[in-house]
């Protein structure tokens, strides 16, 4: 079976330090039960997936994507493709990842004056309507499921910023094993359940694994 | 059609009055013309919106009104809620440049983040992305005559303005027509609209919008 994923870092994040954290994502593991491509690009937009999608979904028996978090933006013309609304606090991370500072200022400018949030939920809702009428695809929207975990073990285990994250898909082991079951059994039968209880919080003592 | 609730959402091409009237002065825009013979019209066109603006009102009212017109607009506009003067805003393009540096509406941060936005942010692929997207949603409801403005109104702009050789350059601040058409053809989008609202059949046609006279050219084009 030939599966792809889209998405962004909940389809794409591995562990940065593999000594502390040795598991192996969801979306490696997936690799068990078919053939996968992964078009997932961290801190993505869900416009970006959706025109990946677009572009590469007949190749595929299965598609998921993973709808990603909103206020990103896709800047193809700029040597940083994508960019999210933390640029107004985090101005130097950008700026080493090669934008310029005119450019910073045009994203912080954009995310102060412009961006209107209103509007990219309704482009949102869109995109969302489109995807959910596609066959043998799966569309996750990441707000309602998987980031939910990753506020809740992130508040668990006393951490603000994801900076400093060394998780698979910014969740525990056990969580991506957990997402992983529930996606191999929508490939198995067509049937997708998220259901956050079923996400147990993880040990308090893996915060070292975890967390850099 | 006495009791029926209409509704018009678009830019310019449903919202603008010609600016001199004394000079102009035989003319009615189209939704005008609707209006007075339907009545029950609520026009929520707005000059220079962008897409998603119609789009967002039209959501917001379409369960109020029996029918609706909506004239889809052109890419690369955008809509701020709140401006610097708390106002809303309907920026395109031609907003970044220095002379809005000032404005009340577009100065102070709004015209340079414009300015930088159209520079290195605008992605014209995305932005028709989602235009395509709210149209085949409009689309999908049968009591909304859609016209998109680049194949209808638009066609007849640029005719006209060819005919009387405007030059957009030096005379394009100077128009003085009621939505960007002669009064004529205002006319004849009023009696097709108003077939729409009784038959539900609409079909646009180039012919069926006269060529002006030339001797009117002064009428529409202020020196």
């Amino acid at each position: 079976m030939k599966i792809a994923i889209y998405g962004d870092s909940f389809g794409s994040m591995r562990p940065i330090n593999k000594t502390l954290n040795s598991k192996l994502p969801w979306f490696d593991l997936l690799q068990k039960y078919g053939h996968v491509t992964n078009y997932a690009v961290g801190g993505s937009s869900l416009y970006y997936s959706y025109q990946m999608f677009l572009e590469h979904k007949n190749k595929y028996d299965k598609n998921i994507i993973l709808g990603s978090l909103l206020d990103r933006l896709y800047t193809p013309n700029l040597a940083w493709h994508h960019v999210n609304n933390s640029i107004i606090d985090f101005s130097n991370i950008w700026i080493n990842h090669g934008l310029n500072k005119e450019e910073v200022n045009a994203f912080i400018l954009y995310y102060k004056h412009i961006h209107n949030k209103m509007e990219e939920t309704h482009m949102r809702l869109l995109i969302e309507k489109e995807l959910r009428t596609e066959s043998n695809t799966l569309y996750i929207s990441m707000p309602e499921t998987l980031n939910i975990v990753h506020i809740k073990e992130k508040e668990h285990f006393g951490y603000k910023s994801s900076w400093t994250e060394n998780m698979s898909a910014h969740m525990s082991n056990e969580s991506n094993q957990i997402f992983l079951e529930s996606i191999v059994k929508w490939l198995e039968t067509g049937e997708f359940i998220f259901d956050i209880n079923n996400y147990k919080l993880p040990n308090k003592q893996d915060k070292y694994m975890y967390y850099i | 059609m006495a009791g029926i609730k209409i509704a018009i959402y678009g830019d310019s091409f449903a919202h603008l009055i010609a600016p001199n009237l004394i000079i102009n002065n035989d003319g009615t825009p189209w939704f005008q013309l609707v209006s007075d013979a339907v009545g029950g019209v609520a026009n929520y066109a707005m000059s220079s919106s962008s897409f998603y603006y119609s789009y967002m009102n039209f959501k917001k009212n379409y369960i109020n009104y029996d029918k609706h017109i909506f004239l889809g607009t052109f890419p690369g506009r955008r809509y701020i809620p709140i401006g610097a003067t708390k106002n809303e805003i309907h920026a395109h393009i031609f907003h970044s440049r220095p002379e809005f540096k000032d404005h009340p509406d577009f100065g102070n941060k709004i015209n340079q983040a414009l300015s930088l936005y159209y520079g290195y942010l605008y992605n014209e692929e995305e932005d028709e992305t989602y235009l395509k997207l709210m149209e085949k949603d409009i689309l999908t409801h049968s009591n909304v005559l859609y016209l998109n403005l680049e194949k209808t109104l638009q066609l007849i702009y640029h005719r006209d303005k060819l005919y009387f050789d405007v030059d957009g350059q030096t005379e394009g601040q100077h128009e003085n027509m009621h939505c960007h058409l002669t009064n004529e053809s205002n006319k004849v989008l009023a009696e097709e609209v108003i077939q729409w609202l009784q038959t539900d059949k609409f079909n646009f046609d180039l012919h069926k919008y006269p060529l002006p006279n030339i001797s009117s050219r002064g009428k529409y084009w202020l020196k």
